[in-house]
């Protein structure tokens, strides 16, 4: 096309609804794979005094298609600015996308927790026996995941209801309540006047009771089928049970294998999920946290419309208790555990609503190639070894506290016939810490690093075939997330039949950034999964070590 | 005089580009003024190009163009019986030439009519004295005034009156689409639409624009009566608020199949392959529920040319209403549109299919028509309340969408949301816009009529034809 660029950009706000398209000097915005619409810039030719009421920050930012009504980019205003110099009187407007939206709040979260670090002994009046022990050990089995918890009576005369035991409460801190638990034990005796219990607070309610016997077992309770909602303490402890005082022996003693807590959930439209099916496991998908985002967190995004596609892995410890961001909870699933998804927030679903939401959705990069482009506007493919590795140490904190190495392997052929050995490293920090969530993400850091990423850029200044909806689209229109086959580049069959980047002829679409100056939109190739953080600016969260 | 002039030429500051104009000062009035041809140039705007060129190809490819703004230079004499009078003269000139904008009108010697430029503040760039008259003494002074201007010269304002335009494809003489006359001028205008509704509110509008080909003959909507009627759709009797005669509307009842599923079918759309099919269209259907029920129990979705749509949930409300099921491309296959020596190539008539799903208990669903809105040239989409009085003006010049009186801008506080485009009209073109207005987004009439006032001033590169 060689006529002006038909993009049209509103400003509103509650005080004004404006069309701002005649008086702007520049205009650029930037999509991103993770996250979707990310940022946009504005300069407009304008006198400073004229007062401008369609500029406010987190006044709507609209840019649309004029040919069709499409909306490009939206977000909010932020930090309007004003300034004159030898380029005359202008306002400069930044804007952020709705993934900005991701990081407006921070709160800590519990989804599913394993750690020993998080119980504590109590102690009750009138119940408790001082000399009682409750403590973690770690067992005999040179196992990475072999700590338990021991319950054992000491001393003389322990009377009718007296107690020693844990807490744990972490759920109180985070705000959520409890959906499942699950304990694996064994006692040193078989012997009716002791029980292990597992009672829930604030109910104060004994949701698991039984009698101590050498035969080890395991037992789970659901919200709502076993034990009524808004519990957010659990309390494990052995009671005497005989109405006549016992002395316990050397035997009395109950070992707790493995507990797993978890929290309830919230649907895409905020509703506690409250059946007790929805919590049959121990372990939680990274969907499952997505939709709990949407409805926990993401009050900006159309929770009940959003796409949020299935994920498989069975995640065995996700706990955020220092305070986490939305935005920071996708990424780490990403990068840990599913890192052939991608997330984003885009345009309003009903833009006639009275607050309107943005889409979102939680998808797969796709296997099919979407675009088709070649070289002639520009294309840099530098390429690079220094991102290939064939072997990964994670770092993680077992269930004690301490802290532990995983390593994995992969066979790269180019390093193999180099004779090379390089190995990367991970730091899980305190958050994700299992043996098999450390190979989980060890494996998922290996299959993005087995192939050099190709950090390259392809810049696009003219219309190129959009495989997917049909016809051709203008560079404006290019959306990350998605697969492009750039033609005069080393031609290979391979490259026809794809089910994903091969780092030579197709790559991933990580960001698009687009500027009205030349009508250009620069596509920013392969490249790791680019956390929105890094987008934004933001500093990465520092992990307790 | 030894410099040629031109008497009959008119070239003056005016206030305004209307009959009623004002003149601010007259630059070839034969008495105080004379402009002189061979030093003047009204010449013809640049362009801008943005473009990309690499040594992996011959030439360079254009991917955006502008014009810039023009440079009107005018050769000016002023003349007076001495210095002081000249000075008057020429000060009245500074003070029309530092107006941070102005209008300059200009008709050639035997032009019709006029054109107007729309000037920005200038300075001259020479000025000397000339020889003395030795027949009258008259002191005279040569002036070269490069004006800076916009690119485009503007001929009178050219109206439509209003248009009565019925909100109903099947009945009117102006049935949601519009088509123009004849456009003046060289290159596209913007319009001045105003919309004004006959009565009650308007609050959803859809307008669109296709102005290439001949559209007065195409078809654009399709009655769903027509169409092949799919899973648990049949063909209903006349209904009232329907369009269309007779058996005007079909029904799903979802009595055996409540998911998405395929309910009509338009399988050649548009009645022919044609390379008019070509383009980008925005698929709108008017339906209703037979009874209210809860937001999203009946969603819809579109198919074109095989090409899936997204899920559009309907509200809780009954309707009649307008849904947008969306953007598709004809072809999907990305081929030209032209050959590659200009001659159009024909593109398949591309099948529509509507999807459906609800419960058999719910309430079912009626279809009215589906159009294929055309979003490939002009698109403006609308929302935000307003009335006969205080109607809405999609003020294409100045680029902006407000409500308002006959001569005034609304006061109320109560702003349109826009997205889209305003149409351009493109001269020597057959302009059909479209205009689907609903009293809401949950409430559309076919009875509702709106009074559509189109202005437009031609833009031309030098004078008017």
């Amino acid at each position: 096309m060689s006529l002006t660029v038909p993009l049209a950009v509103d400003f509103w706000t509650a005080a004004s609804k404006r069309r701002i398209t005649r008086e702007l000097r520049s205009l650029s915005f930037r999509k991103i794979a993770l996250g979707g619409w990310a940022s946009a810039s504005f300069s407009l030719d304008r006198p400073l005094s004229v007062d401008a009421p369609e500029i406010a920050q987190y006044g709507d930012a609209i840019i649309s298609d004029a040919r069709s009504a499409k909306i490009v980019w939206q977000g909010r205003q932020e930090d309007p600015g004003r300034g004159s110099g030898s380029d005359g009187e202008i306002w400069r407007v930044n804007a952020m996308g709705p993934s900005a939206h991701l990081h407006d709040i921070t709160r800590p979260a519990m989804y599913v927790d394993t750690l020993w670090t998080h119980w504590l002994r109590f102690f009750q009046s009138g119940a408790s026996r001082e000399d009682g022990i409750a403590e973690i050990i770690d067992g005999a089995v040179a196992a990475q995941d072999d700590q338990n918890m021991r319950l054992m009576a000491q001393g003389t005369a322990w009377a009718q209801n007296t107690i020693v035991g844990m807490k744990h409460s972490l759920l109180s801190e985070t705000g959520q309540t409890l959906s499942r638990f699950s304990v694996s034990y064994d006692m040193g005796e078989t012997d009716t006047d002791w029980n292990l219990e597992v009672a829930l607070y604030p109910a104060n309610s004994i949701e698991l009771e039984v009698n101590f016997t050498t035969t080890a077992a395991a037992a789970a309770r659901v919200v709502t089928t076993d034990f009524a909602t808004g519990q957010y303490i659990v309390v494990l402890r052995i009671r005497q049970d005989n109405a006549v005082a016992q002395t316990p022996t050397a035997n009395t003693w109950a070992l707790v294998t493995g507990v797993r807590l978890r929290s309830i959930l919230k649907d895409a439209a905020g509703a506690d999920i409250t059946t007790g099916a929805s919590y049959g496991l121990n372990t939680i998908l990274a969907s499952e946290v997505v939709t709990d985002l949407l409805g926990r967190l993401l009050n900006k995004f159309d929770g009940p419309n959003a796409t949020v596609t299935a994920t498989t892995y069975a995640i065995e410890q996700l706990i955020y208790p220092d305070g986490v961001t939305a935005g920071q909870i996708l990424d780490d699933l990403i990068a840990n555990f599913e890192p052939t998804f991608r997330y984003g927030a885009y345009e309003w679903t009903d833009r006639f609503a009275a607050s309107p939401l943005n889409r979102f959705e939680w998808v797969e990069w796709p296997t099919s190639v979407r675009y088709e482009a070649d070289t002639s506007d520009g294309f840099d493919s530098p390429g690079s070894g220094d991102e290939i590795y064939n072997a990964v140490s994670v770092r993680w904190r077992d269930a004690a506290g301490r802290v532990r190495r995983t390593q994995r392997t992969q066979t790269v052929g180019i390093l193999d016939d180099a004779s090379l050995t390089r190995e990367a490293w991970i730091d899980l920090g305190d958050e994700v810490n299992t043996a098999n969530n450390a190979v989980q993400a060890g494996d998922s850091f290996l299959s993005e690093h087995g192939i050099a990423p190709n950090a390259g850029t392809l810049r696009v200044a003219r219309r190129i075939k959009d495989l997917t909806a049909g016809g051709y689209v203008d560079p404006w229109e290019i959306e990350p997330g998605e697969l492009i086959r750039v033609r005069n580049v080393l031609p290979s069959v391979d490259a026809l039949n794809v089910t994903d980047r091969d780092a030579v002829t197709i790559f991933r679409v990580q960001a698009m950034e687009y500027d009205s100056s030349d009508n250009s939109a620069r596509l920013e190739l392969d490249s790791n999964p680019r956390a929105i953080s890094s987008s934004l600016g933001l500093p990465a969260r520092a992990r307790r070590r | 005089m030894a410099h040629e002039t031109e008497a009959e030429c008119r070239l003056r500051f005016v206030d305004q580009i209307d009959a009623t104009r004002a003149v601010r000062l007259d630059l070839n009035d034969s008495l105080s003024w004379f402009y002189t041809k061979e030093e003047s140039d009204f010449g013809y705007p640049e362009m801008r190009r943005a473009s990309s060129a690499t040594m992996l190809r011959d030439g360079e490819h254009i991917s955006a163009s502008a014009y810039t703004n023009r440079v009107l230079t005018l050769g000016l004499i002023a003349l007076g019986a001495d210095d002081d009078e000249v000075a008057a003269q020429l000060e009245l000139l500074h003070r029309e030439l530092d107006r941070e904008s102005n209008i300059l009108e200009f008709k050639a010697l035997t032009a019709q009519e006029p054109v107007f430029f729309r000037t920005f503040r200038t300075p001259p760039s020479a000025i000397r004295r000339l020889p003395t008259r030795l027949d009258t003494g008259d002191t005279a002074w040569k002036v070269i005034v490069p004006i800076l201007a916009e690119p485009f010269a503007y001929g009178m304002k050219e109206s439509l009156n209003f248009l009565f335009v019925d909100n109903n494809p099947a009945q009117g003489t102006y049935r949601q689409a519009i088509d123009l006359p004849a456009i003046l001028g060289d290159v596209p205008t913007p319009a001045r639409i105003i919309l004004s509704p006959i009565t009650s509110n308007r609050s959803l509008v859809y307008i669109a624009q296709r102005a290439h080909g001949t559209p007065a003959a195409r078809t654009w909507f399709r009655q769903a009566e027509s169409l092949t009627q799919g899973t648990d759709t049949s063909v209903q009797p006349n209904s009232g608020t329907m369009s269309g005669t007779g058996s005007n509307f079909s029904r799903t009842t979802f009595a055996t199949i409540t998911t998405l599923e395929t309910r009509l079918t338009a399988f050649s759309f548009f009645g022919a392959e044609s390379w008019e099919n070509f383009g980008r269209y925005r698929v709108i259907v008017r339906v209703r529920k037979t009874t209210a029920g809860t937001a999203g129990d009946i969603t819809l979705r579109a198919s074109v040319a095989g090409v899936v749509g997204s899920i559009v949930d309907l509200p809780a409300a009954t309707g009649p209403f307008l849904v947008d099921l969306g953007l598709f491309t004809v072809p999907t296959q990305p081929g030209p549109q032209y050959d590659f020596d200009g001659t159009p190539l024909s593109t398949a008539d591309p099948t529509v299919i509507c999807q459906a799903s609800g419960a058999s208990a719910g309430p079912d669903l009626d279809w009215d028509y589906v159009y294929l809105l055309p979003a490939d040239e002009a698109f403006l989409i609308i929302s935000g309340t307003f009335t006969g009085g205080d109607q809405a003006i999609l003020d294409g010049p100045a680029d902006s969408v407000y409500r308002g009186g006959a001569t005034s801008v609304s006061a109320q506080n109560e702003f349109l949301s826009t997205s889209g485009g305003i149409p351009l009209l493109i001269p020597g073109q057959n302009n059909r816009l479209f205009a689907l207005i609903s009293v809401s987004t949950t409430d559309d009439q076919i009875t509702t009529q709106t009074n559509i006032f189109f202005r437009y001033w031609p833009r031309y590169l030098f004078i008017r034809s």
